[in-house]
C-alpha cells in the first residue's frame, strides 16, 4: 500500500501532461475529465510554479469535456467526441492532444479509439491520445513526451551528429525550467552542440518533430524523462545518459565533461569551455567574498527538495559557499531503484561534507528529522546552536524556518513567493543567481 | 427544499435550487423564468474547464481552526492545498493570531487502490492524522475516483469517531456529481451542521452570522454602530465559533450564492433567522441591511440614527468619486450573486453597469423570500440590464461577449477570469477580499480602488498589444451561446 501524502508537492498524471503542453508553442490539450481537473490544476501550478500564468489556452480556457454524472453512468464517449470536434472548430492550434482523468478512465472511456473514429474527418494538425489518470502515475511528462517522440516525431531523419535533446525538466515541477533550459542550451553551445528543449524561447513543434535528428539524449533528472528517452530510444534508435542538473561551476565543469565525452569530443574542448565560462563566473563570486569573509555569512543549511534539485543544491551550497549541509530532505516518492541512484548523489562533494539524507514527501516530517540531524535543534542551551542556518526549499517549509526564525530560500515547487520568468538555477547562471538569491536572504536587514 | 440532516449527501444545487449554467438575455427575463424553476440546466457542445464543486468543498473544511482535512482521492486534487495553507495563514494573521499551516492530507490512491478499494487506507490515513496534528474534528472529503470505486467512506468516519473520541466528518462532492461548483460550498456546510455545530445554550441577541470567505473584520465597526458583534464563518473559525452558530440573532452573508444552504439549515433547526435583506454592498443595501438588523434587534431608531450619520459622513468622497467615474460602462464578472454586489457597489459609485456575466443563476435560494432575491435586487437598483449572460467561467463566451459590449472597465472576482479582458485591453478591478467591500467604507474603498486601477491602465494596454488569443476567426464572429445544446425555453 502507498502512503498519504500530507500537502503534495507534485501533481498527478494529468497535470503534469497539461504543464508539458502549456509549454509547447500552439499545442493543445483536450481534457476528457470532469469540470474542475484542468482548473484545479491550474490553480496549483500557476501559484505553485512561481506564477506560471494560464499561457495560450490554458487557465479556465482548457478544452475540457466536462463530464457529469450522465456520462460516468453511460459513458463519455460520445461527449468526448462532441468536445474534440467543436475544439477543432474553436481552438486555434498545430497539434491537439487529447488526455483523461480518473474518472473517464474508471468508466473505461477509450481515448485513442474516439480519436481513431474522428480520424477521417479531420484534415490538418494531428490529434493524439494519452491516458493521464491521476491514479495511475505522476509521471505525466513522460507519458505525453513518450507519445509524442512515438506519433509526433518524423521518422528516418538522419541522424546529426552535434545535436542533442535535453529530457527531463518538468515544466511547472521545475519552476525554473525556462531559464535552466536556456542556460543548459547556452552551454551546450560552448562546445558546438546544437540543444533541443522543446520548451525554450523561439523552440516551436517543428523542433519537436526534428528532434529525432539528435544524435543523443540527456536526461537531466534521475527520474522525471526516463520513461521518455526510453520511449525515443525504442523508436528512433537514439541512445541516451542521465547527466544530473548541474548547478553552479564546479557541477557545469563536470556536466560539460560529461557531456563532451559523450558524444566524442576531445577533453581540450570541454576544458576550455569551462575555463572560459569559470573566468567570468569568479568575477562575480568574488564579490561575495569581502562581505562573506568581513561578516561571516556561513551557514548551516537544511535543503528540502525534490530529487532534482536536493543534490545539486545541497552540493552547490557546500562545495562552493562552504555552507554547512546539516539535513536534506528529497520530497519525491520514488521507486527503491531510484532512491539508490539518488542517494549516490550526495557520495563524492569536492568539500567532503554530507548532511542526512532523508526520504520524504511530507513536510510534517522535516522537524523531527531535524532534531535527529542536530539533537536538541531547539534548545538556547546546547553548546552549538543550529544557527544561523538558511532553510532551501519550497513554501512549505515557511512554518519550520519561522519556528527557528531562519531564512527561506524557495527553490523547488511549490514556490508560492517568488515571481519567476526567465531566471535559471542550473549552469553558471544558476549558480551565479542562486548565490546571489541565497546570499542577499542572509544581508537583507542591512 | 428542507435541508434533510439525516441524509450524510447534500442534494446538489440543480435539484435543489434548480440552478443553471447557461442563460443569454436581459436580467429582466431571466427574474421572471425563474419563478416556478422553468429554465433547464442545459449543456454546451463546447466546454473550457470550469471549477470544481469538490475543491469548492474542500476549501471551507481545510480552513478551520484545529482541525485535519484529509482528501480521499489520487493526488492531483489535493494540488490547491499550498493555497489553501496561504489563505489560512493570512486569515490568521486577520484575527490578530499568528499565522500557521494547516492540515491537510491525500490519500494518494494509486491504482492498487483503485482495485482493491480505499477504506483501508483512509482509515490509516485518519488514524495518523490524529496522531500527528492532534486535531480537534477531522474532516474527510471524497473524490471522483473514491465515488466511482465506492469506498463507503462514511462507514469509515463513523467507525473512526468512535475509535477516536473526536468529530470525523464526512463531506461528498464528488467533481462530477454537480455541474455547479457551489454545491460543493453546501456539502462543506452540511457535514459541519451536521456534526459540528451544537444546539444553543443561550440567547445571543448580540451576534450576527457572517458566512464569508475570509475574517477580515470589517464587520466589525459596522455591526458595532448597532451595538453588535460578528461571527465570521467558517473560514479561520474555532470549533467553538462553529458549534455556537445556532445562538445568533441572525445569518447574514456576503453572498447569497454562499450562504444561502447554511442559512436556511440555521434557520429550519435552530430558529436563527437569515436576514431578510440584500447583503451590504453598497449604500442602499447597507441601508436595508443595517434597518433589518435594528428591526430584529429592536433597535428600529438606532439603525435609522446611524443610517442617516453615515451617509452623511461618506458623502462628500463618494460625491467626488462619482464626479470622476460619471458615464464609465462597466461589465462584472462573478459567481452569480457576489455580481449582483459588484453592480450594486457600481451603481452607487455612478458606474453604468452595461453588461453582467454569472458563473451559474440560482433560480431560488434556500430561504425562497423575495427580499434576498439578488438578481431582482439588482435589477430593482441598476435598472434593466440588457446583457445578461449565465455561462460556467467560459473565457471563449466571454472574448466574443466583451468584444460586442466592449466595457471600459470589467468589475470581477474569480481568479484567472480577467486575465481574457486584460488581452483585449480592458482593465479590471478585480476583488480580492470581500470583506473589503461592505458598508459605508466599502463602498469608498471600491472607488478609491477603481480610480487607481484606471490610473495603471498601461500594464494592460502593453499585455493586449502583444498578446495572442487562441480563438479561430470563425469563432470569434460567432455568436457567444451558437454551442448551447438547445435553445429550449430560451
Amino acid at each position: 500500500m502507498t502512503t498519504f501524502i500530507d500537502r503534495p508537492r507534485w501533481s498527478c498524471a494529468l497535470g503534469g501532461a497539461l504543464f508539458t503542453l502549456r509549454a509547447l508553442r500552439r499545442a493543445v490539450p483536450i481534457i476528457h475529465a470532469s469540470p474542475g481537473c484542468g482548473y484545479n490544476v491550474y490553480m496549483a501550478g500557476n501559484a505553485g510554479a512561481g506564477y506560471l500564468g494560464g499561457g495560450y489556452c490554458g487557465g479556465t480556457a482548457w478544452s475540457s469535456s466536462n463530464v457529469g454524472e450522465t456520462e460516468i453512468v453511460f459513458g463519455g464517449v460520445e461527449r468526448l467526441k462532441e468536445q474534440i470536434k467543436t475544439t477543432l472548430e474553436v481552438v486555434d492550434g498545430d497539434l491537439y492532444v487529447v488526455l483523461s482523468g480518473c474518472m473517464v478512465e474508471l468508466i473505461g472511456d477509450d481515448l485513442e479509439a474516439a480519436v481513431a473514429d474522428l480520424a477521417g474527418e479531420f484534415k490538418g494538425p494531428k490529434i493524439l491520445a494519452v491516458s493521464t489518470p491521476g491514479f495511475a502515475d505522476r509521471r505525466g511528462y513522460d507519458l505525453v513526451m513518450s507519445e509524442l517522440f512515438r506519433s509526433f516525431c518524423l521518422k528516418g531523419l538522419e541522424k546529426k551528429a552535434e545535436v542533442i535533446n535535453f529530457l527531463g525538466l518538468v515544466p511547472g515541477q521545475d519552476v525554473f525550467y525556462k531559464g535552466n533550459l536556456a542556460e543548459l542550451k547556452r552551454m551546450a553551445a560552448t562546445i558546438g552542440l546544437k540543444a533541443n528543449t522543446f520548451f525554450g524561447d523561439f523552440e516551436d513543434l517543428g523542433v519537436l518533430e526534428r528532434a529525432s535528428e539528435a544524435s543523443l539524449n540527456v536526461v537531466l533528472s534521475d527520474y522525471h524523462g526516463q520513461l521518455a528517452a526510453q520511449t525515443f530510444s525504442e523508436v528512433h534508435g537514439t541512445p541516451y545518459l542521465t547527466l544530473p542538473l548541474p548547478v553552479g561551476a564546479i557541477q557545469s565543469r563536470e556536466f560539460l565533461k560529461n557531456l563532451g565525452q559523450a558524444v566524442g569530443l576531445s577533453r581540450e574542448v570541454p576544458k576550455r569551455a569551462a575555463d572560459l565560462e569559470e573566468d567570468r563566473y569568479y568575477d562575480y563570486l568574488e564579490r561575495a567574498a569581502d562581505i562573506v569573509n568581513d561578516v561571516d555569512l556561513q551557514r548551516y543549511l537544511i535543503v528540502v527538495a525534490d530529487s532534482l534539485y536536493a543534490p545539486a543544491a545541497t552540493r552547490f551550497f557546500a562545495d562552493e559557499l562552504g555552507w554547512i549541509p546539516v539535513l536534506t530532505v528529497v520530497t519525491d516518492d520514488l521507486d527503491d531503484q531510484t532512491r539508490k541512484t539518488v542517494s549516490g548523489r550526495f557520495e563524492g562533494f569536492e568539500s567532503q561534507l554530507k548532511p542526512l539524507v532523508k526520504f520524504e514527501s511530507s513536510a510534517i516530517k522535516t522537524r523531527a528529522h531535524l532534531n535527529q540531524a542536530w539533537p536538541r535543534v531547539g534548545s538556547q542551551r546546547h553548546q552549538d546552536p543550529l544557527s544561523p542556518a538558511v532553510v532551501v526549499g519550497s513554501v512549505f517549509e515557511r512554518e519550520l524556518a519561522e519556528g527557528f526564525s531562519y531564512p527561506l530560500l524557495s527553490l523547488s515547487y511549490p514556490v508560492t513567493d517568488q515571481v519567476i520568468f526567465q531566471q535559471a538555477r542550473a549552469g553558471y547562471e544558476g549558480g551565479l543567481s542562486l548565490a546571489s538569491a541565497a546570499l542577499s536572504l542572509v544581508v537583507a536587514g542591512r | 427544499m428542507s435541508v434533510d440532516l439525516q441524509n450524510p449527501e447534500v442534494v446538489i444545487r440543480e435539484r435543489r435550487l434548480g440552478s443553471i449554467v447557461a442563460f443569454s438575455g436581459t436580467g429582466a427575463e431571466l427574474v421572471e423564468k425563474s419563478r416556478g424553476q422553468r429554465l433547464e440546466c442545459q449543456a454546451n457542445r463546447f466546454n473550457q474547464c470550469g471549477d470544481c464543486s469538490g475543491q469548492r468543498a474542500m476549501l471551507p473544511i481545510s480552513q478551520i481552526q484545529d482541525t485535519v482535512m484529509i482528501n480521499h482521492g489520487p493526488v492531483g486534487c489535493a494540488g490547491d492545498f499550498g493555497l489553501f495553507n496561504w489563505q489560512f495563514r493570512r486569515g490568521l494573521t486577520f484575527r490578530g493570531e499568528r499565522p500557521r499551516d494547516i492540515g491537510a492530507i491525500s490519500t494518494n490512491l494509486t491504482e492498487r487502490d483503485i482495485v482493491y478499494g480505499g477504506a483501508e487506507k483512509l482509515a490509516k490515513t485518519i488514524r495518523e492524522a490524529h496522531g500527528r496534528y492532534k486535531p480537534r474534528a477531522i474532516f474527510v472529503a471524497s473524490s471522483c475516483a473514491s465515488g466511482i470505486i465506492g469506498d463507503d467512506i462514511e462507514e469509515v468516519v463513523n467507525g473512526m469517531e468512535l475509535e477516536l473520541g473526536i468529530p470525523v466528518v464526512g463531506v461528498y462532492c464528488e467533481g462530477f456529481k454537480s455541474k455547479i461548483w457551489t454545491t460543493g460550498f453546501d456539502a462543506a456546510y452540511h457535514g459541519i451542521v451536521r456534526k459540528l455545530v451544537k444546539g444553543p445554550v443561550e440567547i445571543d441577541k448580540k451576534t450576527v452570522n457572517i458566512m464569508g470567505f475570509t475574517s477580515l473584520k470589517t464587520f466589525d465597526p459596522l455591526l458595532g454602530l448597532l451595538g453588535l458583534k460578528p461571527r465570521y464563518l467558517v473560514h479561520q473559525a474555532t470549533l467553538e465559533e462553529i458549534g455556537q452558530m445556532s445562538q445568533a440573532l441572525a445569518s447574514s452573508h456576503i453572498c447569497e450564492t454562499l450562504g444561502t444552504y447554511l442559512a436556511r439549515a440555521l434557520e429550519q433547526e435552530y430558529g436563527v433567522p437569515e436576514l431578510r435583506a440584500p447583503p451590504p454592498f453598497g449604500q442602499d443595501w447597507t441601508d436595508q441591511w443595517l434597518r433589518e438588523l435594528g428591526r430584529l434587534a429592536g433597535l428600529e431608531e438606532k439603525a435609522e440614527e446611524v443610517i442617516a450619520s453615515e451617509r452623511k459622513r461618506i458623502e462628500p468622497e463618494l460625491n467626488e468619486i462619482r464626479e470622476k467615474l460619471a458615464g464609465l460602462r462597466v461589465w462584472t464578472l462573478a459567481g452569480a450573486a457576489f455580481g449582483h454586489n459588484l453592480a450594486s457597489i457600481a451603481s452607487d459609485l455612478g458606474l453604468k453597469v452595461i453588461g453582467m456575466l454569472a458563473f451559474h443563476h440560482d433560480q431560488t435560494f434556500d430561504n425562497d423570500y423575495e427580499e434576498i432575491n439578488s438578481l431582482k435586487n439588482c435589477l430593482g437598483k441598476v435598472g434593466s440590464v440588457n446583457r445578461y449572460a449565465v455561462c460556467n467561467k467560459q473565457p471563449y463566451q466571454l472574448v466574443n461577449l466583451l468584444n460586442e459590449a466592449k466595457p471600459d472597465l470589467v468589475l470581477a472576482r474569480h481568479g484567472y477570469l480577467p486575465t481574457v479582458p486584460a488581452k483585449m485591453g480592458i482593465p479590471s478591478y478585480f476583488v480580492p477580499e470581500t470583506n473589503q467591500h461592505i458598508g459605508y467604507d466599502g463602498l469608498l474603498f471600491a472607488g478609491r480602488k477603481i480610480l487607481k486601477v484606471l490610473r495603471g491602465g498601461n500594464f494592460v494596454k502593453n499585455i493586449a498589444s502583444r498578446a495572442k488569443l487562441p480563438y479561430t476567426d470563425w469563432w470569434r464572429n460567432s455568436d457567444p451561446f451558437y454551442f448551447r445544446e438547445t435553445s429550449h425555453g430560451l
